[in-house]
């Protein structure tokens, strides 16, 4: 199965990862291809290299610990399921600071009881993210945590997707607790990053 | 009594938190204000150890406030009953442990975590009323991680795993 049939095949489930990670317990290899090609049929760029950056937006405090300046796992829940969505290095960063700002507006406006606000972005760096494997299993074996896929979508050309392709809790905690972990390296906040 | 240790307390006591420590948590009578690599603990006092008003149990409380689309669309509101059996777990905890973080998934799972330089640790409240732990240790590289599930919120033995992860020096002691 090709990356673009896979997507198409899912157009409309709301969780694409939860259908990755049926398809990787019974076949690794062809999820892990899915990689090589990109997921959508408007991408300009071709597939998600491994020495990209990938910039995360950060908007909902619920997912912040103001008292420590850390993220919670919980900022990174869409992994396992829809999509954790990312713009690739070549955005600008400008742009991708402005989106951040009218997503955080187009809440409010529609939910101000959750005063949401701009906490930064993460810049990750892709080869990282594909690095994070589970603990070793009974047989010695680890599994990769994430693939990073081009889902380029209209208006929105940079955009990827990371889905985590493990299904089981313990290896999804596992893996989500390392890519925050990462995240939290790399968190830029947006008043510092202005004031520099 | 303000109103969220007034809940609080009335909640432990709805949960019906245990007045005996489990074996092995006695060394830890004191231990809470010496978890100096707590990021948490670094900040703590005298009110967060014979109080309820830590931040963690405001931030537990006002998760009732979230209805369903809270974190866009597809999330979830989360279950009042599980809010209640975190913040009783949290108060039997906060005898033992430095206190956790709260948090809650756009799944509307809610749960609590430390972070310290030794280790990280999550806990999710699950929809079964049992509770699972997942736990990295920093301080070694090998078989460093562990999970468990299917644990019983209300049991102050539930804490043993959390705490010899937190503090295997003290707990080995």
């Amino acid at each position: 199965m090709k990356c673009q049939d896979f997507f198409e095949e899912n157009a409309d489930n709301p969780k694409p990862c939860k259908a990755l990670q049926k398809l990787f317990k019974d076949d690794e290899a062809t999820v892990l291809g899915f990689e090589q090609s990109s997921a959508s049929p408007l991408s300009e760029h071709g597939p998600v290299r491994d020495d990209e950056f990938l910039w995360r937006q950060i908007v909902n405090p619920t997912h912040f610990d103001v008292a420590t300046g850390q993220l919670k796992v919980t900022a990174f829940s869409d992994v396992s399921d829809k999509g954790g969505s990312v713009n690739r290095g070549y955005a600008d960063y400008q742009a991708l600071v402005l989106k951040a700002e009218k997503r955080v507006a187009d809440i409010n406006s529609r939910r101000p009881d959750m005063q949401a606000s701009l906490v930064g972005l993460v810049r990750l760096e892709c080869d990282e993210v594909r690095a994070i494997r589970t603990p070793p299993g009974s047989d010695g074996k680890t599994l990769r945590g994430f693939i990073v896929l081009d889902t380029a979508l209209p208006g929105d050309e940079s955009h990827a997707d990371i889905c985590q392709i493990v299904s089981q809790d313990a290896h999804g905690r596992s893996v989500r607790s390392k890519l925050v972990e990462l995240a939290n390296r790399y968190l830029l906040k947006i008043r510092e990053e202005s004031a520099g | 009594m303000d109103p969220i240790t007034a809940f609080v307390f009335a909640t432990t006591v709805a949960f019906g938190v245990p007045a005996t420590r489990p074996p092995g948590a006695a060394k830890l009578s004191q231990a809470r204000t010496e978890y100096v690599l707590d990021r948490r603990n670094a900040r703590s006092d005298d009110s967060q150890i014979t109080g309820f008003n830590d931040p963690v149990f405001a931030e537990l409380l006002s998760y009732k406030s979230f209805s369903d689309g809270w974190d866009g669309e597809g999330s979830l509101a989360p279950s009042h009953r599980d809010i209640d059996v975190a913040i009783a777990f949290t108060a039997m905890a906060r005898d033992y442990l430095p206190l956790p973080t709260a948090m809650i998934s756009p799944e509307g799972q809610i749960g609590l975590y430390w972070d310290t330089p030794l280790a990280y640790i999550d806990i999710n409240f699950d929809v079964n009323g049992t509770l699972s732990i997942y736990s990295r240790r920093r301080d070694i590289s090998k078989d460093n991680e562990s999970y468990m599930a299917n644990q019983d919120p209300s049991d102050v033995q539930t804490l043993l795993p959390i705490m010899e992860v937190l503090n295997p020096m003290q707990m080995a002691a």
